[in-house]
């Protein structure tokens, strides 16, 4: 791959008018995964890089009653030293889950979420949330919804010529937690996948459960959630197959990946009989 | 491209491909031979350098990244009191590091040295199994770390043994 232009701009204007310039440019965040994955790069002989380091309005971090934002440029490590009452959820074991602290230190939770051929470990955590992105193009910024990066076909769905400036985290808490890894691969090898779930109980009744898997292509069944929503703990063994078989069914026909499809079931099942009644 | 930083106290000028490595720039053009290019995608910590004061994997970093940056290798952290106190836990541990981690496991324990962590933060087992060796047991450098840190806080900890 030739890079044959590399800008670093200082401010969000300066990182746009280049963009207009260069629309096809990769914005470069940590560059962790663009450096140790091939399959990263875009498809073409040459490319040219817009190096987001230098502008500090990505790195805020701004915390209001409702809500946690996060700027793109905000890294793993930063994340991580928040105080553990920051209501992260699921976010803090996800991006644990990322390499050592030294690689922390450089990836970003943008560079996470805006891989453009994989989903990474963060992004499973952030479909639980709920999160919101603010992408900013010509035509100006405009807040998405985390799905919203992810295509009719499961796959990371980015558009060119955009930067993901900030991510918005509903503040919440969580009666359980689980995020795990699925499978042997871990990043930055390929078939890494992770699994993440996140719910709230009432009285030993489900109130809220959400479940994602995350790998080449995105998974959450938001309509086979709320069948169990209202179920009390411990789930019957039909509603637990019920659900797991859905799950596998799809992350099947989304990936096509049998053993990505055996672990997610298997996995939701670990959760959905032991974690969630042990936690309750 | 031109890449202007400092490296270990030094403002530096080099020419390099945008994309080179900077392990690879510190090892062929500086001959700074402490940083070990090995596994190349951050995992194994043998390229550990302080950027811009933080521990990261120089394997990972691309040339242009570094521009304007400051950058210290094991040879430029060698000068400083933080290392001196690292080579004193080292020893006091009764670890021999050899050549391959010594210098990424002493700017380690530097930097938790320098921004006064102390032993009982995951900070301190997060950072120190950044860095994968097999030449020591990570119960002897969790125990070199104790006495780095016990240092730094006037021997709390060396008291509590």
């Amino acid at each position: 791959m030739v890079v044959d232009e590399v800008a670093s701009p200082a401010n969000v204007q300066e990182a746009m008018a280049f963009l207009k310039r260069r629309p096809d440019a990769l914005p470069w965040a940590g560059g962790t995964l663009l450096l140790s994955d091939d399959q990263s790069w875009p498809k073409k002989s040459s490319v040219s890089i817009l190096d987001l380091h230098r502008i500090a309005d990505f790195r805020h971090v701004h915390r209001s009653d409702r809500h946690l934002e996060l700027g793109s440029m905000v890294s793993l490590s930063t994340l991580l030293a928040l105080p553990k009452g920051s209501l992260l959820g699921p976010l803090r074991p996800a991006a644990m889950q990322l390499g050592t602290q030294a690689l922390r230190n450089l990836a970003t939770l943008g560079g996470n979420i805006a891989s453009r051929w994989r989903f990474m470990t963060c992004f499973a955590a952030l479909s639980c949330m709920d999160a919101a992105v603010e992408l900013r193009d010509s035509g100006g910024v405009h807040w998405k919804g985390i799905h919203e990066l992810v295509g009719q076909d499961g796959r990371p769905s980015i558009p060119m010529a955009t930067l993901l400036t900030r991510i918005r985290l509903p503040l919440a808490e969580w009666d359980s937690i689980a995020t795990r890894p699925l499978g042997m691969a871990v990043f930055p090898q390929q078939g890494a996948a992770t699994f993440c779930a996140c719910a709230r109980y009432a009285k030993g009744v489900i109130a809220d459960l959400r479940i994602a898997i995350a790998s080449t292509v995105l998974v959450r069944l938001r309509e086979i959630e709320t069948t169990l929503a209202g179920k009390r703990l411990p789930l019957s063994r039909k509603d637990v197959e019920s659900f797991c078989s859905s799950l596998a069914l799809a992350t099947r026909e989304l990936s096509g990946d049998d053993s990505l499809a055996e672990h997610a079931a298997a996995m939701s099942a670990a959760y959905l009989y032991h974690d969630a009644e042990y936690l309750t | 491209m031109t890449i202007d930083f400092i490296l270990n106290g030094e403002d530096v000028s080099v020419q390099a491909e945008p994309m080179e490595r900077l392990v690879d720039l510190l090892r062929e053009r500086f001959k700074l031979h402490s940083v070990i290019g090995d596994c190349g995608v951050g995992l194994c910590g043998k390229c550990l350098v302080l950027l811009e004061g933080k521990p990261v994997n120089a394997c990972i970093v691309p040339a242009f990244r570094v521009r304007g940056a400051e950058v210290v290798s094991y040879e430029g952290f060698c000068n400083t009191e933080e290392h001196d106190k690292a080579r004193q836990a080292l020893e006091k541990a009764g670890l021999d590091l050899c050549a391959f981690c010594k210098g990424a496991y002493s700017m380690a324990l530097g930097y938790l040295i320098e921004h006064g962590v102390r032993f009982e933060d995951e900070a301190v087992a997060e950072l120190l199994s950044s860095i994968h060796c097999s030449c020591s047991a990570p119960s002897a450098l969790l125990e070199a770390a104790r006495f780095a840190l016990a240092e730094k806080e006037g021997g709390r900890y060396a008291r509590g043994r």
